[in-house]
């Protein structure tokens, strides 16, 4: 059950144009985030999160495997939380597929492309109704993790009353070559 | 909510009930909401008509509750797929073969029932992955290991019915080859325990394989004759070191001698570690003076110390006596491992399950379009240097043709040779969320087939939309070899309720005339 606090949290960060589907009396706050430290935007992403007081797991090298038997599998298995993160779609795929077995499911999921000359594309595959648009992110410009932050940040129930089936992020998109490509993603459980 | 096909919604209606009472309602799925959880991530019809998908799923939590579940499917003829962890990627994942089948989910079933230090064995349910029988071994302080695929989050019991392998020691990378012992559910829903288990009260179970009698092990293998719900694997007791030796050389026949070579130090079991081979330029590592060799063959071997350094400066002697193969001796690596050596280990290669497969195919500078979800072709080749040049030759004069002019991003060949006595040559194709590029994908595979099939080389085990392809062609005297396999079908499942053509294997009402 949210608390007081929790929700004043969640409305603090909620006060960002466009975002105005979010505020809800049934948002929760999402306590921890995963980030890829390799790239920049997840761990501008980061700081923001850790200066909310989110709690923020890091991946190093890309490899989930410490992060998620050291740290997450734990939380995950005992009770269940939203999990959010910035991560290449490896990640994502390999979490999706991991908390599958306690109900876990990828409520919210975009992508987010930087092309080799510098220009951003950015995608709302999942939750564009409830929580972004790819208009918003585009519009943010270089700070669209910031606007990544704010949304990261809540977790309405009606997401999760949806409970939507398996995600993309097991197949790999086709890009140019020097593109790189980042998911960002809400896990949360049904 | 979906049907099964051949079932009425009356007769669903009922099967579900009974299934409801059996295991619980809580763990009966036919919303199209968790139903879609079963799907096939790698799917190279994902998203198009043809994707295979279930129609509802039911997860029991003991024999009892399978029992059950396959008793009401044989009364109410309501097709099952069995999964174990469900993660059987790149081979059709959770989803049926038989599309609309109901999937048997025995995620639950997830108990270490034992593992023994001293004679070195586990028994173990179908739900447990490679990270959870790690993870009870580590917190028993047992001397054991285990061997771990790549990625370890599977099944120890589905990746061994599956035909897959690890990355330690023979003969324990062979999954099912290092099995001893099952419990298996039959379509009747009568329960069978083979080997030693057949005996009542039986304390050898996981000692002895294969007990008395015909051995039926090998009818569960790949199969749809019964649904495993325990079984024994030997496990590898903690070896006291590893070194691994590296062969190169630079000259493109040598590699001929080199497999000759590789080939009586494994027989021999010199060299008893998961042994590559890289037929050299851009991927191989690089050979002693940094130049990148034609072709490198890594050696690794376990065992004592004293034992571990005769072997590998015999199988140094070996190499070398071959006129300008060269071969250097890494760092020999102690027991359990420090962190630092951990840090710098494949650490599948020491019984240490993980990820880190994922993170080496994402997208990097030498990686622009990485490899998430995929397929393979992967032929049985003979064990000789003279085939695999063949093969090499083979890819190289028809990828072109194959994948109709166009560069699909088709990878290979990659030369494994992770089974005794076996050299299997990996053709691995991308799939994403392009249609279009998955139907050229598509028609690429099978063309691999068929080519291969003409030279006498066939897949050792196939994604789910290609094991009818697959099946044709092992067809020596007209097939005699799925037609003794049909039969025992209908004789062990004559209502056909398990696992529907898997590996090309139909229930009588299915099979095509």
């Amino acid at each position: 059950m949210i608390n007081r606090r929790e929700l004043l949290n969640a409305a603090a960060v909620l006060a960002v144009p466009g975002l105005a589907g979010a505020q809800s009396l049934d948002a929760r706050a999402i306590s921890r985030v995963l980030i890829d430290e390799r790239h920049a935007p997840a761990r501008a992403l980061g700081l923001r999160l850790a200066a909310a007081g989110r709690a923020v797991h890091r991946l190093s090298a890309g490899d989930l495997t410490s992060v998620w038997l050291d740290e997450l599998e734990p939380l995950w298995r005992d009770h269940p939380l939203p999990l959010a993160g910035l991560t290449e779609s490896s990640a994502l795929f390999c979490l999706e597929e991991l908390t599958l077995r306690n109900g876990g499911r990828v409520v919210f999921h975009a992508e987010h492309v930087e092309f080799a000359n510098g220009e951003l594309e950015h995608a709302v595959l999942r939750g564009a109704e409830t929580y972004l648009s790819a208009r918003e992110l585009r519009r943010a410009g270089r700070e669209w993790p910031r606007v990544l932050a704010q949304v990261l940040s809540v977790y309405p129930e009606s997401l999760a009353r949806a409970r939507p089936g398996r995600s993309v992020a097991g197949l790999a998109a086709e890009l140019p070559p020097g593109a790189q490509l980042l998911s960002s993603w809400i896990l949360a459980p049904a | 909510m979906a049907l099964p096909p051949h079932v009425s919604s009356s007769d669903f209606a009922s099967a579900l009930a009974a299934w409801r009472q059996a295991v619980g309602k809580d763990w009966v799925f036919t919303s199209d909401a968790d139903v879609a959880l079963y799907r096939d991530a790698y799917s190279p019809y994902w998203g198009e008509p043809e994707e295979r998908l279930a129609s509802a799923a039911v997860a029991p939590a003991s024999l009892e509750e399978v029992q059950a579940v396959v008793r009401t499917a044989n009364q109410y003829r309501v097709p099952l797929y069995p999964i174990s962890t469900g993660r059987n990627l790149a081979y059709g994942g959770s989803a049926p073969v038989y599309s609309g089948s109901v999937v048997l989910d025995l995620k639950r079933m997830n108990r270490v029932l034992e593992v023994n230090e001293r004679n070195a064995y586990a028994l173990v349910e179908p739900g447990v992955s490679y990270f959870d029988l790690y993870d009870h071994i580590t917190k028993a302080g047992l001397d054991v290991w285990i061997d771990p695929p790549d990625p370890g989050w599977g099944s120890v019991i589905g990746n061994a019915l599956d035909g897959g392998a690890g990355w330690t020691a023979n003969p324990f990378r062979d999954h099912f080859g290092a099995h001893c012992g099952m419990e298996v559910v039959l379509a009747s829903g009568e329960v069978v325990r083979t080997g030693m288990g057949a005996l009542p009260n039986s304390k050898s179970w996981q000692h002895n394989r294969w007990g008395y009698g015909p051995w039926v092990d090998g009818l569960f293998r790949q199969s749809n004759f019964g649904i495993v719900t325990k079984m024994g694997f030997y496990l590898m007791p903690r070896p006291e070191s590893y070194v691994m030796g590296t062969a190169t050389s630079m000259r493109d026949e040598d590699i001929v001698p080199m497999l000759d070579v590789l080939n009586r130090l494994e027989n021999e079991h010199v060299v008893n570690g998961s042994t590559q081979i890289f037929g050299g330029g851009p991927g191989g590592p690089p050979g002693p003076g940094g130049a990148a060799p034609l072709w490198s063959i890594q050696a690794p071997i376990y065992g004592p110390e004293a034992v571990v350094r005769a072997q590998i400066e015999h199988a140094k002697a070996k190499f070398t006596a071959i006129p300008g193969v060269k071969f250097e001796v890494g760092e020999l690596l102690r027991t359990p491992l420090t962190a630092a050596a951990l840090a710098r280990v494949r650490q599948v290669n020491f019984g240490i399950p993980n990820l880190s497969t994922f993170s080496m195919l994402g997208r990097s500078p030498v990686n622009p379009n990485p490899d998430g979800g995929h397929i393979g072709f992967s032929p049985i080749v003979p064990r000789t240097g003279e085939s695999l040049l063949e093969f090499k030759r083979f890819y190289a004069e028809n990828l072109s043709k194959v994948s109709g002019g166009e560069n699909l991003g088709v990878v290979g060949p990659v030369y494994m040779t992770c089974w005794d006595r076996t050299l299997v040559c990996l053709i691995m194709f991308p799939i994403g969320r392009d249609k279009a590029k998955n139907a050229k994908m598509r028609r690429a595979f099978e063309g691999w087939v068929h080519l291969a099939a003409e030279r006498g080389w066939a897949e050792y085990r196939a994604p789910a939309a290609f094991q009818d392809l697959i099946a044709s062609t092992y067809s020596y005297n007209n097939h005699a070899l799925l037609r003794l396999r049909e039969s025992i079908k209908d004789a062990v499942d004559p209502n056909g309720i398990l696992s529907a053509g898997r590996y090309g294997v139909w229930p009588k009402h299915l099979r095509k005339a």
